[in-house]
């Protein structure tokens, strides 16, 4: 499926998401921009398409969909989402990173609107099976929202999950997988391979479908469908295919960009490349 | 075979474990939230739980680190969880989610960990308990329960269901006497047996029988001392704790684990303005115990027996 993305028009939620990401990073001096810029599409179908269920003034809605942002070093795309979204106000954002802020560099629960502390690998798709298992028990109709990272897919627990999951058939949980095809250091398939995703969730008992990640219309269509689908038995893995970086021309699919920050002449490039490109 | 005292030699005995699963299934049938999960492991126990609630009962196979994820995950929708295993295989393979996924987020699930000390000591340093208190013990929001008998622990279960954040309650797989009974307050979470005249035994779990042998031992030659059983060791009750040992010239602690994996920190700092004769420690040493380390013989060995205890105690006075 590797590269298969085809160009898309970018959403105009999605180049403000970019743009509040990347100023959100640049006045903290931190932050995984390309990180968060690969799942940006996946975000703004989630919370601006209708799919998750959420209330911002209450953030404990008991039947609300549960959302895990299991790669959490990408959660400035999140905070954004939250923030325009009314879960907590700019000021927040504004203060990211700062000191004793209440966001920080990795989600934990204190946050309104994060359900489960995130930042080291592999443990959102296991918190995810918990809480589909609990909407099996209790006969709920609430869904589970996983997004991992392809790299984070080396991590074992995250198997363990899975299989839990397909064995139990756990039809109202999914994952997306943000296939950006870069760990922190590298590419992938040049230190420990993670191709052939969908065969790998296949045969854990899982739907699996593989889209370009960055096409709104496309995922908004198969997490719809899924959500309609009340024959299937199985949870559901999407895997996303997507370019680290998107969006700012310079840091796509750059090996050198995971927590570089652009500086001088880079800043308003990577601006005008967010406000301007069309692919 | 561990040495009782006279009091105890002729009183029933009881498996911890049934103890244990006697006081969940009784939650279990009342909280129709809770949950059980376990990583393939079996109890008789178990399968009458199953029996009465087979959907809340779930064999997550041998994979530690999702079953604390999962456990959090349940807990987060409002369940009281439990999660039974080994020791050594369900504390340290899956400590990370233990201390992200529960104790960050201060969630009700009690860790059952069956397996204490050497309890499995002949089948290696695989299935050996002697550090986990130590790993433990670190864990802000964690309380851990240590119990000495069959009685304890199931009062220990009690108790952590009702904390509502997580718990670990170290299961021994002895069949004992019962130590305690209804009329004993176990509410402080640390007992004194006897009275500390002279000098303290202080020990947790199942050493406190090694302690209660040394004490009768002792006042054959006219040394008293108590014995105290740190019910809890996190958090430690200081203030019962002091009060136990308010008339002690010295202490002798008692702990079936390795240099830096049991509590004898915590009582230490707990003491740290008392001043004593002596102050002395007996555990299993900075070291793994390679081989077939059986429980009497690896205590006979590093002088954990209710025989060498009294004997080193004679020593230093």
């Amino acid at each position: 499926m590797e590269g298969r993305l085809i160009p898309t028009k970018t959403s105009a939620e999605a180049r403000e998401i970019r743009k509040i990401v990347l100023q959100t990073a640049l006045n903290a001096k931190k932050g995984h921009v390309p990180s968060a810029f690969s799942w940006v599409e996946i975000a703004v179908v989630l919370y601006f398409r209708g799919i998750i269920k959420f209330d911002a003034n209450n953030p404990k809605l008991a039947d609300r969909d549960r959302f895990i942002l299991s790669k959490g070093h990408g959660c400035l795309t999140l905070y954004a989402i939250l923030s325009k979204l009314g879960f907590f106000s700019k000021e927040l954002l504004d203060d990211f990173g700062g000191k004793g802020a209440i966001l920080p560099g990795h989600p934990d629960t204190e946050i309104p609107g994060v359900e489960t502390c995130t930042g080291s690998l592999g443990h959102g798709l296991g918190v995810g099976a918990g809480f589909a298992m609990s909407a099996k028990l209790e006969k709920s109709k609430w869904y589970t929202y996983v997004v991992l990272g392809d790299a984070e897919c080396h991590e074992g627990s995250i198997w363990e999950a899975a299989m839990f999951a397909g064995h139990q058939k756990l039809n109202s949980l999914v994952a997306i997988v943000d296939r950006n095809k870069l760990g922190a250091t590298d590419f992938t398939e040049n230190y420990a391979t993670v191709a052939n995703l969908g065969e790998r969730f296949s045969s854990f008992g899982w739907n699996v479908a593989e889209c370009n990640g960055h096409d709104e219309d496309r995922l908004f269509e198969l997490l719809s469908t899924h959500k309609k689908d009340t024959n299937s038995d199985k949870p559901f893995c999407i895997i996303a295919d997507t370019i680290k970086g998107k969006g700012v021309s310079f840091m796509q699919n750059s090996k050198e960009w995971h927590t570089r920050l652009p500086k001088d002449n880079e800043i308003a490039s990577a601006f005008d490349s967010i406000e301007n490109k069309d692919d | 075979m561990i040495k009782l005292t006279e009091k105890y030699q002729n009183k029933n005995s009881v498996d911890f474990r049934d103890a244990t699963f006697d006081a969940v299934a009784e939650i279990m049938k009342n909280d129709s939230e809770s949950v059980l999960l376990t990583n393939d492991m079996g109890a008789f126990g178990l399968d009458k739980i199953a029996k009465f609630a087979p959907e809340r009962v779930i064999n997550v196979g041998i994979t530690e680190q999702n079953m604390m994820s999962l456990a959090a995950g349940l807990a987060m929708t409002g369940r009281t969880v439990f999660v039974y295993g080994i020791i050594s295989h369900i504390i340290f393979r899956s400590l990370e989610q233990i201390k992200l996924d529960l104790c960050v987020q201060n969630l009700p699930v009690i860790i059952l960990g069956v397996g204490t000390g050497l309890a499995y000591g002949q089948d290696g340093p695989t299935h050996h308990g002697t550090e986990d208190i130590g790993a433990l013990r670190s864990l802000p929001n964690m309380t851990i329960f240590n119990p000495s008998d069959a009685f304890s622990i199931s009062y220990a279960v009690k108790n952590a269901y009702k904390i509502k954040s997580p718990c670990y309650i170290r299961m021994d797989k002895a069949v004992l006497p019962d130590l305690y009974d209804n009329t004993y307050d176990l509410s402080e979470n640390i007992l004194s047996h006897g009275e500390s005249k002279g000098g303290s035994i202080i020990t947790s779990g199942i050493t406190v029988w090694s302690g209660l042998y040394a004490q009768s031992l002792l006042s054959k030659k006219n040394i008293h001392c108590n014995v105290i059983d740190i019910l809890k060791i996190k958090p430690l009750n200081h203030e019962k704790l002091l009060s136990f040992i308010n008339h002690s010239e010295w202490i002798y602690i008692v702990e079936e684990s390795a240099q830096n994996g049991g509590f004898s920190a915590d009582i230490c700092i707990a003491l740290r303005n008392k001043t004593f004769k002596f102050i002395e420690i007996v555990n299993f040493k900075d070291q793994y115990l390679l081989g077939s380390a059986e429980r009497q013989w690896a205590w006979k060995k590093y002088k954990l027996d209710g025989e060498s205890v009294a004997n080193e105690v004679l020593s230093l006075l």
